[in-house]
């Protein structure tokens, strides 16, 4: 009987997988001579950016790959690296840590403590490279070193942004997007509209998160440091001091204008499609989401990217460097393979892969060797959105990064839930501001009590 | 006679006035499925509508391609299949096992196994993953299919439900059995198994589709694409930066598939096995 | 009295390790995957962990003394028994009015109960993502269809809810069947002796089907509460992919556990939190096995 039902149940599954028939074939493959070294890549990119990134691996072994006998199989891990890498050490799991993996910065400080881990740095002490680090834009550097070493090569980087709805705009009477955030409080207004009680056209749409407050908080001043050891860069960070220099407060105080307008979205719902229905007319995404903006908006109406409004007028910060890079590890202790995946680290970051994958997926170029190949001018005047993007980075301070906080998560957590709850009226700007500065001192304190 | 006719009729019209109304009750429950029905075959830009809408102004199967196209979904789900297709296998063989020694020996300790058995059902899998990575990961199962299926191999509700169901029969089936020089193992395999085909079935099929839906411990104990299941398959339509909901939807209505199809073909094996005794107090 | 009719007399080892052959698989498994696991976790909740999960030293109730006086974990605890209270009742009932729908025979009974079956084949990813979009405040059927402008996901008052609804949804089908089959069960004279015209059919339910089928109410009761006791899958879908602006409205005891273990790498608080949800849903299966006595009607 058990026999018979298995047996209906693979007739039945198989026909059922008739659907699927059509799917594409697992990249397999298969050098043409002996296979010398294969590299496990692991990365997290799901749909448009992990059809780019694969084909980054697969053209790296038509290539480079095929003259010297390597092969990159790489491997959707989850949209968290760090995550998979943290199981894999605490089990003592060496054996399956992968050559090259895409991390976020946040990850950097957990990656550390792994024993297997090659800083790229080291690859480059052995001289010999064919991507330097002078070709490498100075922030992203920055964004992926830990106390003056290089850990990360960064790969896939991006900048936080503000849309805004051109046409919107030139509805209500304004010329150009806001630069500050009293400026933004004033277009809200004049953007929003009621109907009764309830908001029908919001101004801004963003949830105030870690990820966000970084910036506000890095970019006052000509930079500013999230936490002490500049933010955990130069060694553990153990506080956070945006409290004590008054930043956190300097930001909180502006953006309470922005709440006061009445026609700020504080939470996030499905902020791409409800920007291009024309929801609110404003909004505070990466630049990653350019591609899908553009896509979703179509010819509907017209929009446009900014830098990010500034705390105050006088600020020459900038933002922060968002996005991942790639660490290597050294599982089996032998150089000849860390040679190998050092190969394709190089070639991710080099000037014609990174333009690719910048029209690919939107990431900003990390190699700045790719502004003189022939094309990119071109492809940026007809996509200006990209051109603020990258100018904005440029015209950053190296020393605007998001922290190093360990505790990434949780300091997450704890900001975006006194940020909404300002939003919504629920706690006042002190409540907020000492609710942040002291949870997130506890929780770090409590981390350095365990890892001593 | 007429009157007969007429309660006739009344009662043939309720009959089907009934039938109606169960079958739109039964609609109205799987709205969500239609729902997400309804989007698969919707182009991206009906599907942002104010007010939304529901029937697809043109009817397309380019989600479905997209979803197919981006993902390599025919060897997710052979290795869903098999993962839970062999899992549910044991998972069954060792419920009928161990609901064997509960319900027909009497031992020293018996109760008190049982409860330690019934106990595990209050300890969850998140609690002890890291842990079971470890043992796992040292019988060097990472990246098999053995790694990903050891986890499922058995389930205390399963063998509870099992025990139920040995109990409706009476002793003196296996004291008959024995007298006629019926070995204890012979009467398990040759006469009690064949008997509970209904709960066998039961626990296959739900725990067939328990395991098809599993996601975190899979995805932890493999790191090879060709290795992955169905679930993770599904978010790899997740983009990064939002949802895109027209493939995403088309994914699921593909994933659904097989286990409603399962569902339809064994439905009356399910309750007939739940009514074996599965819950009889 | 069955214990009675078991085999009494003297027995020879053979006949003494006999059943313990049958439930070595079952004793080995769970030795391994689930005791192991679980006396190291509730061991090292009594130590100091780092971030490697090394445990350093021993500090007795601190880590419980800290996650209890959390505001976070509390919340998450007040959120579990929401979820609790609010999804498997409301999926048990909806169920046995579908299976009190179902249990009279037509000719299209096949249809309807297939489809109050359904919901059973559902998985959690995929009815996360189809209620995500139903559940968008503009764009979502829901609010649509209600005619409301409710924040389903983002609000204090709702996140919770909306999070149960999916879980009431999902559960129908599952609890549909074992009420079908309970309600089958019955013996048919029992049933006949009423006929179906309404005040009968009230009067039916109450004094004969509700009272019969009470195990099986109990049984999924019991199971359900246990699980539900344990929720993290939905509420680690809509947090961790950041389609939530704030977590606290949903986080549950679980899920909270997770965080700390797998992002954090708080292995303090994680095993601490893990131990009192283990213990919280060991009271509440307590208080239910007293309850059974009054409620549960066996024949």
């Amino acid at each position: 009987m058990k026999k018979v039902l298995t047996i209906a149940m693979c007739l039945l599954m198989v026909a059922s997988m008739g659907f699927a028939a059509g799917s594409k074939e697992i990249v397999e493959t298969k050098p043409a001579t002996l296979p010398i070294r294969t590299v496990e890549f692991w990365h997290t990119m799901s749909g448009v950016n992990a059809t780019a990134i694969d084909k980054m691996a697969e053209q790296f072994n038509a290539t480079i790959g095929k003259a010297q006998g390597i092969v990159v199989k790489s491997v959707f891990q989850g949209n968290d690296n760090s995550e998979k890498l943290k199981t894999l050490a605490q089990a003592g799991d060496t054996k399956n840590f992968p050559d090259v993996a895409q991390i976020v910065g946040a990850g950097i400080p957990a990656a550390m403590t792994y024993s297997q881990l090659v800083p790229v740095q080291d690859m480059y002490d052995k001289g010999g490279a064919f991507v330097t680090k002078a070709d490498l834009e100075p922030n992203m550097i920055r964004s992926f070193t830990y106390a003056g070493k290089m850990i990360g090569m960064p790969v896939s980087c991006s900048a936080i942004l503000l849309y805004y709805n051109k046409d919107m705009f030139k509805e209500v009477g304004l010329a150009n997007p806001p630069t500050t955030i009293a400026e933004m409080a004033d277009s809200i207004k004049k953007l929003m509209v009621v109907k009764g009680k309830d908001v029908e056209r919001y101004g801004l749409n963003v949830a105030v998160r870690r990820y966000q407050l970084s910036n506000f908080i890095g970019g006052q001043g000509a930079f500013n440091f999230f936490g002490d050891n500049e933010g955990g860069r130069l060694a553990p960070m153990t506080k956070v001091t945006f409290g004590e220099d008054g930043t956190l407060r300097a930001f909180l105080t502006e953006w309470e204008k922005v709440i006061k307008t009445g026609g700020y979205k504080a939470w996030e719902d499905d902020i791409n499609e409800e920007f291009a229905l024309e929801l609110f007319g404003m909004a505070i995404m990466s630049t990653a989401r350019i591609g899908k903006i553009t896509a979703l908006v179509g010819d509907k109406f017209a929009w446009g990217v900014a830098p990010l409004p500034k705390v105050n007028a006088q600020d020459k910060g900038g933002i922060a460097v968002g996005g991942s890079c790639v660490v290597m590890f050294d599982p089996d202790k032998d150089s000849a393979q860390v040679d190998a995946a050092w190969q394709f680290v190089q070639y991710m970051a080099s000037p014609e892969v990174q333009f690719q994958f910048h029209k690919d997926t939107g990431y900003i170029p990390v190699n700045k060797k790719v502004y003189t190949l022939p094309g990119v001018a071109e492809h940026l005047a007809n996509n200006p959105a990209y051109k603020v993007a990258i100018d904005a980075i440029h015209n950053s301070h190296p020393n605007n990064q998001e922290p190093f906080d360990i505790i990434n998560w949780e300091i997450d957590t704890i900001i975006k839930n006194h940020m909404l709850a300002f939003a919504q009226g629920k706690e006042t700007l002190q409540q907020c501001h000492d609710g942040i500065v002291n949870e997130c001192n506890q929780k770090l304190a409590d981390y350095h009590k365990a890892n001593k | 006679m007429s009157k007969l006719n007429s309660t006739l009729n009344k009662r043939k019209i309720f009959d089907i006035l009934y039938q109606v109304f169960a079958i739109t009750l039964g609609l109205f429950v799987i709205l969500p499925i239609i729902y997400a029905a309804l989007i698969s075959f919707m182009p991206a830009n009906q599907i942002l509508r104010r007010p939304p809408t529901f029937i697809p102004k043109k009817w397309i199967l380019d989600n479905y391609k997209l979803a197919i196209n981006t993902t390599t979904l025919g060897r997710f789900m052979w290795n869903s299949l098999i993962l839970a297709g062999i899992s549910s296998v044991v998972r069954v063989i060792t419920a009928a096992m161990a609901a064997f020694a509960f319900s027909f020996y009497k031992f020293k300790g018996r109760n008190l196994i049982f409860m330690l058995f019934m106990g595990t059902i209050m300890i969850p899998g998140d609690i002890v993953l890291v842990t079971n990575y470890q043992t796992v990961a040292r019988m060097g199962l990472i990246n098999t299919y053995m790694g990903m299926m050891i986890v499922f191999l058995c389930s205390a509700a399963n063998i509870f439900m099992m025990r139920q169901y040995f109990l409706t029969f009476s002793l003196t089936i296996k004291e008959a059995a024995t007298v006629d020089g019926c070995s204890n193992l012979r009467f398990f395999l040759q006469i009690l198994l064949p008997l509970s085909t209904p709960v066998m079935t039961t626990i296959f099929i739900s725990a067939f589709i328990g395991t098809w839906n599993t996601y975190l411990w899979p995805m932890l104990v493999t790191n090879d694409n060709r290795m992955r299941t169905v679930q993770v398959g599904v978010t790899m339509l997740n983009f990064p930066d939002g949802v895109v909901y027209g493939p995403v939807m088309a994914a699921s209505i593909l994933v659904l598939l097989p286990t409603v199809l399962i569902f339809l073909f064994f439905q009356r094996k399910i309750v007939s096995g739940i009514m074996g005794g599965a819950v009889k107090g | 009295m069955r214990a009675n009719q078991l085999m009494r007399k003297k027995k020879p080892v053979s006949k003494v390790v006999e059943p313990f052959l049958y439930l070595l698989p079952a004793i080995i498994f769970f030795i391994l995957f689930t005791y192991y696991p679980f006396i190291k976790t509730a061991i090292s909740s009594l130590f100091m962990v780092d971030s490697m999960g090394r445990s350093k030293a021993f500090v007795g109730l601190e880590n419980f003394i800290r996650v209890l006086s959390s505001p976070a974990f509390l919340i998450s605890i007040k959120n579990t028994f929401i979820y609790m209270l609010l999804s498997a009742p409301v999926s048990i009932f909806i169920a046995l009015i579908l299976a009190l729908v179902a249990h009279k025979k037509t000719r299209s009974s096949r249809i309807s109960e297939t489809l109050f079956a359904l919901t059973m084949a559902m998985s959690m990813s995929v009815s996360a993502m189809i209620f995500k979009l139903a559940y968008n405040p503009t764009i979502g059927a829901l609010n649509f269809i209600l005619g409301t402008r409710i924040n389903w996901l983002n609000s204090s008052e709702w996140a919770m809810v909306a999070i149960s609804m999916i879980s009431v949804w999902m559960g129908i089908g599952f609890n549909f069947l074992f009420l079908l089959a309970a309600i089958f069960g019955i013996s048919p004279e029992l049933l006949e002796s009423a006929s179906i015209d309404g005040a009968r059919m009230y009067r039916k339910t109450v004094s004969i089907i509700l009272p019969m089928i009470s195990p099986t109410l109990f049984f999924l009761i019991i199971t359900s509460m246990a699980k539900n006791m344990m929720m993290s899958g939905l509420v680690l879908i809509f947090t961790n992919s950041g389609s939530l602006s704030t977590t606290a409205n949903v986080e549950t005891m679980i899920s909270y556990m997770y965080k700390q273990a797998v992002n954090n790498l708080n292995y303090n608080d994680a095993y601490a939190a893990a131990m009192v949800a283990f213990v919280l849903t060991f009271i509440m299966m307590l208080i239910s096995f007293r309850f059974e006595k009054k409620g549960v009607f066996y024949n």
